[in-house]
């Protein structure tokens, strides 16, 4: 099992690597991105201002990604998050995952998501335009 | 405990970059033997106290639910958030039972909203 975690300034890049390359065992890859989006109801968005606090964002990452990656059986984690300004359209969080089947994919990506929601301190701030 | 068991200050800052205090004052006088807590704000209440961060004296009891009253007392901006906020306690989550020592780091979080 491999869990990697990091919080970038500014938006986030492509992955150079894919997931869990090598991994014979793997029967399911997922990525999720978030992306900034350029409107909340009726008001624009130009960017969104991202802080977080350290260390514990990490390691409420971290502690997050391990314990289901043991609920769920997975083989590999890939998180990453944004700090900072992230313009409209731009990726300003990643998660991968790889399991050896399709359901506890899906499942470990909507509880991560979740509880990253609930429990890790990071905070965004619309910078709205105009 | 509430505010009359011991006092709160904190950094407020201006447009120049100086900081002045915020809040005020010590009631009983006690200040030698109460324990100095820095506590962080981020996002929401961060925007609602105007500051980064508050620093309190707790001269009674001394937990994190000291601590929320206080602060609930001194900072009346914070008043919604802290019904549900959590402290982290040296970056870990702690109960509002948890005690507090000299020099400890409290966050108060509020509304996370990563993603």
């Amino acid at each position: 099992m491999s869990i990697e975690i990091s919080i970038h300034d500014g938006p986030l890049s492509p992955e150079p690597h894919p997931l869990c390359a090598g991994k014979s065992e793997a029967g399911a890859v997922l990525r999720f991105e978030g992306v900034v989006r350029g409107r909340d109801g009726e008001r624009l968005i130009a960017a969104l201002g991202y802080e977080s606090y350290e260390p514990m964002a990490s390691d409420q990452l971290r502690a997050l990604s391990e314990e289901i990656s043991a609920k769920h059986g997975l083989l590999a984690m890939r998180v990453r998050h944004s700090r900072g300004r992230v313009a409209v359209g731009e990726c300003s969080f990643r998660l991968e995952i790889a399991a050896k089947h399709r359901k506890e994919c899906l499942a470990a990506m909507d509880e991560f998501i979740d509880r990253m929601k609930r429990d890790v301190p990071i905070w965004k701030r619309p910078e709205w335009t105009g | 405990m509430g505010i009359g068991h011991g006092g709160i200050k904190g950094e407020l800052p201006h447009r120049g970059g100086k900081a002045s205090l915020r809040g005020t004052m010590l009631l009983n006088g006690s200040y030698a033997q109460g324990v100095r807590i820095t506590v962080l704000l981020f996002g929401p209440e961060r925007d609602a106290a105007k500051t980064p961060h508050v620093w309190v004296e707790l001269t009674g009891e001394k937990t994190c639910a000291a601590l929320r009253s206080a602060l609930r007392q001194a900072i009346p901006e914070l008043q919604v958030s802290l019904l549900t906020a959590r402290f982290a306690v040296n970056a870990t989550f702690a109960p509002d039972s948890q005690a507090l020592c000299e020099g400890d780091e409290v966050a108060l979080i509020g509304m996370v909203s990563g993603g």
